[in-house]
């Protein structure tokens, strides 16, 4: 509800600057015709100069409006104040009629098609505003129309007239006419502001609804992770137990153990191990996709060192089998949430030792252009089969070279990795030859979360 | 001789625990729940806390715990040292349970642990922290 209610205020935000924007056009429009007139003026008739000179007022005088609303929506609409929003809004539209009104009648009212131009506002007011609301200006813009008509009429202000004749007069003698006039503008404005408002109340339902329904999704996929997330800690807890009174009995507490069971047992903790490791990459898939963008705690981190604090733990690893780990590392600052790029880090060096063969070696590159950070991990190792490219970022995927050669292969690695970069609107490519080895560059772009950047 | 006090809900974590820790010979008391926890550990007067983070009672009670230790001047120095079947590096998972707004970096323990017990870590850790 409260999004919705935000969802609406951006909306109404949106729509008085899109307002202004037209009102420029406006502007610009009535004086090119003004400059046009007036430069041409020996071929028209000396009403239609008159006429374009008030023109040239009138334009002045949308140009101050345009400048006070841009003021007014500055430094009280940006504040979040709803009120002054509609007050905006609502001024715009009236004296948009007002002045919509004055031409009309400067530009021979009810002898000009022009007279019709008040429809737009109708028109307009119908789709942004509510059914009654637009009821309310709709009737405003009829009277301010006519109004100037009947004064005209009434003869309580000049006739104003663009044709040579005594049309006015004429006109304006003629009862019958007029009251067909009159009721045709009703008429007509009346069932464009039915029509208009019904179906724009229509979409603005449909829209509701499909926004509360994505909502809703959102709140589903969320409360999947949570049960996934609580399950996967279900799993991890027993087998803790399991592992912990594997490894004390591994250890010797009990006793020195026969040969042939501290084999099985190696096994079982080894057996272990793997689901160990499966439930904890499922721990961190879930948790990292049931946070949206939106809550993500976002900060300045320095990526050149999460790469260096995750090659200093892998270095153990590495050394273990004579992988040689070279890096060139630019400082790269960005914003982002370090333990999910740490995460993503640590999984692709650590993909990439593990799939490297013995005395193999891995670079790791780490480069800042202008907005965009580039980090290259390549290895030299057992590479990617072409038809598997597309495969390695689908959860639970493992091809049958990396189970040959790794056996804790759990396929979720980089689904991982494609999630944090998915937060972090970051892009991945992959070139990889069979035997020859693999390259994973991931290119960020500067600059993101501009609207939630937090510590 | 070294008192330590395990609280976790998993009595076989705990008598792992025991094993090792008695074989290396520390004192070991344990709790299998939270509740008057603070109470009970100023009796005991132990010299570390092993804490788990997830109880039946509550998602993140160990932390909650630990907040509630830090509090009381008598145990604001009490080594603590936190242990979980979830990983480290991803504290993110217990902040969203307890709906809690708390810096997610603020954990107000000298150590983290993570399960399975690792009986070499398990003691590596506990003669570090009580070293400082």
């Amino acid at each position: 509800m409260k999004d919705s209610i935000f969802f609406q205020y951006e909306l109404l935000k949106n729509n008085i600057q899109w307002f202004i924007q037209l009102r420029w056009m406006v502007i610009a429009f009535i004086w090119i015709f003004c400059v046009f007139s007036l430069s041409f003026q020996s071929y028209f008739s000396t009403k239609f100069i008159f006429c374009s000179s008030s023109f040239l007022w009138i334009g002045l005088l949308l140009l101050v409006l345009n400048l006070i609303y841009i003021l007014h929506f500055r430094y009280f609409v940006e504040k979040q104040n709803t009120y002054s929003t509609y007050w905006n809004l609502y001024t715009q539209i009236l004296l948009d009629l007002l002045v919509v009104s004055y031409c009309t009648y400067l530009l021979g009212g009810i002898e000009n098609p022009f007279i019709c131009t008040f429809l737009f506002h109708v028109i307009l007011v119908c789709i942004f505003l509510k059914r009654l609301q637009s009821f309310v200006f709709t009737t405003i813009a009829i009277f301010l129309t006519q109004s100037f008509t009947i004064l005209e009429f009434l003869s309580l202000i000049p006739q104003k007239s663009l044709l040579p004749y005594k049309l006015k007069e004429i006109i304006y003698q003629n009862w019958d006419y007029l009251i067909f006039y009159m009721g045709s503008v009703l008429f007509i404005a009346y069932t464009l502001w039915h029509l208009v408002s019904t179906l724009s109340e229509r979409l603005k339902k449909h829209e509701s609804m499909l926004a509360e329904y994505n909502q809703k999704l959102i709140r589903i996929s969320k409360e999947r992770s949570q049960f996934m997330l609580l399950t996967s800690h279900e799993f991890k807890a027993p087998l803790a137990a399991i592992q912990s009174y594997a490894h004390v009995l591994l250890k010797g507490y009990q006793g020195n153990l026969p040969e042939k069971v501290n084999n099985i047992l190696t096994r079982i903790y080894e057996r272990c191990n793997k689901l160990n490791i499966q439930v904890k990459e499922m721990i961190q898939l879930a948790n990292i996709n049931s946070i949206t963008v939106e809550e993500l705690p976002i900060a300045v981190v320095s990526l050149n060192k999460i790469v260096e604090s995750v090659i200093s733990n892998l270095e153990t690893v590495s050394s273990q089998r004579h992988i040689e780990l070279k890096t060139s590392l630019e400082t790269a600052e960005m914003k982002g949430n370090a333990e999910q790029l740490e995460i993503m880090v640590s999984n692709l060096i650590a993909n990439a030792i593990t799939y490297s063969k013995d005395y193999g070696q891995v670079h790791v590159f780490l480069k800042k252009k202008e907005e965009q950070i580039e980090l290259k991990i390549s290895d030299q190792g057992i590479g990617i089969a072409p038809e598997n490219l597309e495969k390695i970022f689908q959860e639970h995927f493992c091809a049958a070279n990396a189970i040959e050669h790794n056996k804790y292969c759990t396929g979720l690695g980089l689904a991982i990795v494609k999630s944090v970069l998915k937060n972090h609107n970051a892009k991945i490519t992959v070139e990889s030859d069979l035997n020859q080895g693999s390259t994973f560059t991931v290119f960020f772009k500067e600059p993101q979360y501009e609207k939630n950047t937090r510590g | 001789m070294k008192k330590i006090l395990v609280v976790d809900d998993d009595l076989d974590i705990v008598d792992a625990i025991k094993t090792v820790l008695e074989s290396h010979g520390f004192s070991v008391a344990s709790y299998n729940n939270t509740q008057d926890i603070v109470q009970k550990i100023k009796k005991e007067t132990p010299d570390l806390l092993l804490l788990d983070v997830m109880f039946p009672e509550n998602s993140s009670a160990g932390f909650e715990v630990a907040r509630a230790i830090r509090k009381e001047s008598s145990l604001a120095k009490l080594p603590i040292i936190i242990f979980s079947a979830v990983n480290e590096k991803f504290k993110l998972g217990f902040m969203k349970f307890s709906e809690d707004q708390i810096d997610p970096d603020y954990m107000p323990v000298n150590d983290f642990l993570e399960k399975p017990i690792d009986c070499d870590i398990l003691l590596e850790k506990i003669a570090k922290v009580l070293k400082n």
